[in-house]
């Protein structure tokens, strides 16, 4: 399966997944004019990745801001693993925020209500 | 932190229509309904909209907060940095946001104002400047082109009143999507660069006068001097009686007289001259091009300007001393010598007349400032030329002059002792008189200072008594001059007899009384004697 690059702009995120590693990377700031456009792809990507059965799947997320638009269709894209992670993929997702600002941690609670596969919220400086 | 209360409250509605619909299905309330799959399906639906819609709410409201504190921290510390920021793009239109100091140097809003109408002005070439180099800067991608452009620009610029520091930084795009900027950084630089020119005058110019400094000279002399400036006359002038004004009339006054001098000398001459404070009361005039002839008449102006002043304490008097140089030399320091030489010669030919001048400033200064009335003085130099005759005092122990200088100058010490402390009513505090016994060394160095130096230890003298009681050394009997002892009486009979706004005058009776009391203690026993004999004597012509 082709890996789905994107890159970053000032409003869309890098999107690097590789099927190969079974990698899935977002990362920058997400508030693009058309949010379904521009995650439309992300979501047919993920879908066909989904079908090939994979049996694990590392997602490295880090997003300083994502709007209103973006963040619904974050909560999609996590749906989708939920749902795989429901069937027996082996998920494990892990959210960095920038500690020192209180409203990023938040977000990610919230980003992680409800999921109940392995989300980790991890301070950036421990990626490094 | 977003309360779930408050989500809860924010879509209570909803939820309740949810709850229902759930509980509905939960207790079997459509069963056998055609429509109830549909309707689970809607049910369903609707509360995961509802829960993807309560939490985008919950993170929207956090970034928003967090985007508006972020802001308000940017603006806090851009707002508060003493400088104008701003930016614009290829446009050259200034952006929305820049730091309040940008207004504070305008006295306008700027946003959405072309850059370079924004930076002109009189000055046509620093704006083609400006131009050319905001053109270059935001469509060049090559660094050293970038930087070389850069510096061309001015690091100051001046517009109406202020001066103002500008650093132009070009802000590369972090983004494919993003366009170069420019951010301009403004500083006003005012004050500092008024201080630095401040700096760069004094260094060659005299505070005081404004007039060019030694230093200055100093420079010309070794940097400019040129064939063509020769003939070059020099005039040395020195200012009569500085110290004895300062003495007198005080500080201020004294730099007054430094302050029009340096006028009437830029009056006098050329704009091509060169006229310095030389140091102290000491001026010197460089004159180009200047023969000996020029140059005398430019003394003689000088000397017709100085009579013709007026309001100040005493007469701008000066002595002048000239040199000329006809031939180009690189060593003129022996020209300043001949000049100096001659100002001297001039200051001791004038100085019996720059003296009574002075002496005349110096009692119009006392009549105004002291408590005596007008007479005091004609009197006690009546009354002590005549006891001096009594006492057939020898011309070589008591000149004429001197006694007739002394009775003039007697009190002059008072002018350095503060009003409210002269013209007490009441008993002096211990402090006070104190104060006030320095009179009498303030007037031997005024006296000093005008080279009357016999008259000056008598000034000295003057509160010394015969039983050596007085101040300010404690001499007794011979050791206090004559001149003192004299003048003693006669100033104490004097002041006795004739009222002061504190006190009324005394009887000539009482007051001889009081003398007679003082006789061997203050006063000098024969004197007074001879001076209460003079006093009671029938015959005419008596004191």
């Amino acid at each position: 399966m082709e890996k789905l690059l994107i890159e970053s702009t000032k409003a869309t995120p890098l999107i690097d997944f590789d099927s190969d590693k079974s990698t899935l990377v977002l990362k920058g700031q997400s508030y693009p004019e058309n949010a379904f456009k521009f995650y439309d792809p992300v979501f047919n990507w993920i879908d066909s990745y989904l079908a090939t059965n994979p049996q694990e799947i590392h997602v490295e997320v880090r997003l300083s801001y994502v709007n209103t638009s973006s963040s619904k269709c974050i909560m999609m894209l996590l749906e989708s693993f939920e749902k795989a992670f429901q069937r027996g993929v082996s998920i494990q997702l892990n959210w960095y925020c920038d500690m020192e600002n209180e409203s990023e941690v938040e977000c990610a609670e919230e980003f992680k209500e409800d999921m109940t596969f392995p989300f980790e919220i991890i301070p950036e400086a421990e990626k490094e | 932190m977003i309360e779930r209360d408050f989500q809860r409250q924010l879509f209570d509605k909803e939820l309740r229509v949810l709850e229902q619909a759930l509980l509905d299905i939960a207790e079997g309330k459509y069963e056998g309904n055609e429509f109830l799959t549909d309707y689970k399906l809607i049910v369903a639906n609707y509360e995961k909209l509802l829960t993807f819609t309560r939490r985008i709410f919950k993170i929207s409201d956090i970034q928003a907060r967090n985007l508006l504190q972020r802001e308000n921290e940017i603006k806090n510390i851009l707002n508060n940095a003493g400088q104008g920021f701003l930016t614009f793009g290829q446009d050259l239109i200034i952006n929305r946001e820049y730091s309040v100091e940008c207004e504070k140097i305008f006295g306008f809003k700027i946003s959405r104002l072309n850059i370079l109408d924004l930076l002109r002005s009189a000055d046509e070439e620093q704006n083609a400047l400006f131009a050319e180099v905001f053109r270059t800067v935001l469509e060049s991608t090559e660094q050293e082109i970038l930087q070389q452009t850069i510096s061309k620009l001015p690091k100051v610029i001046k517009r109406e009143d202020q001066y103002l520091s500008i650093e132009l930084k070009p802000i590369p795009p972090s983004y494919e999507d993003d366009n170069l900027l420019c951010m301009l950084i403004l500083t006003d630089v005012t004050e500092k660069h008024k201080a630095q020119e401040q700096v760069a005058f004094l260094s060659f110019h005299d505070k005081l006068t404004s007039l060019h400094n030694r230093a200055y000279i100093e420079n010309w002399l070794e940097d400019l001097q040129m064939e063509d400036t020769f003939p070059l006359s020099v005039i040395m002038a020195d200012l009569n009686g500085l110290k004895l004004s300062n003495d007198v009339f005080g500080h201020i006054q004294g730099d007054e007289l430094l302050i029009r001098l340096a006028k009437v000398l830029l009056q006098c001459t050329r704009k091509t001259d060169i006229v310095a404070r030389w140091g102290g009361d000491e001026f010197l005039i460089l004159l180009p091009s200047t023969d000996s002839e020029a140059c005398e008449k430019v003394a003689e102006r000088i000397i017709a300007s100085c009579k013709q002043q007026e309001g100040l304490p005493t007469e701008l008097s000066v002595s002048l001393g000239m040199a000329t140089q006809k031939k180009f030399t690189k060593n003129i320091s022996d020209l300043f010598g001949v000049a100096e030489n001659r100002m001297y010669s001039d200051k001791l030919l004038k100085s019996k007349d720059v003296r009574n001048r002075l002496i005349l400033s110096v009692e119009r200064e006392l009549h105004k400032r002291f408590f005596e009335d007008p007479g005091h003085v004609e009197r006690v130099g009546y009354l002590a030329f005549n006891l001096a005759k009594a006492a057939e005092l020898s011309p070589g122990s008591l000149d004429l002059d001197n006694l007739n200088l002394m009775t003039r100058l007697h009190d002059i010490g008072k002018v350095g002792i503060p009003k409210e402390i002269l013209g007490k009513g009441t008993e002096l505090t211990n402090q006070e008189w104190e104060i006030m016994q320095r009179h009498s060394e303030i007037g031997f160095r005024m006296a000093q200072s005008i080279d009357e130096l016999v008259v000056a230890k008598a000034i000295l003298a003057l509160r010394e008594h015969w039983d050596g009681s007085g101040y300010p050394r404690g001499l007794k009997g011979d050791q206090i001059p004559v001149l003192s002892r004299l003048v003693a009486i006669v100033d104490a009979y004097d002041v006795m007899t004739h009222s002061r706004p504190y006190r009324p005058a005394k009887s000539k009776e009482e007051a001889i009384q009081e003398l007679k009391q003082g006789s061997g203690k203050q006063f000098d026993p024969s004197l007074i004697d001879l001076f209460i004999s003079e006093l009671t004597k029938p015959a005419k012509g008596a004191i």
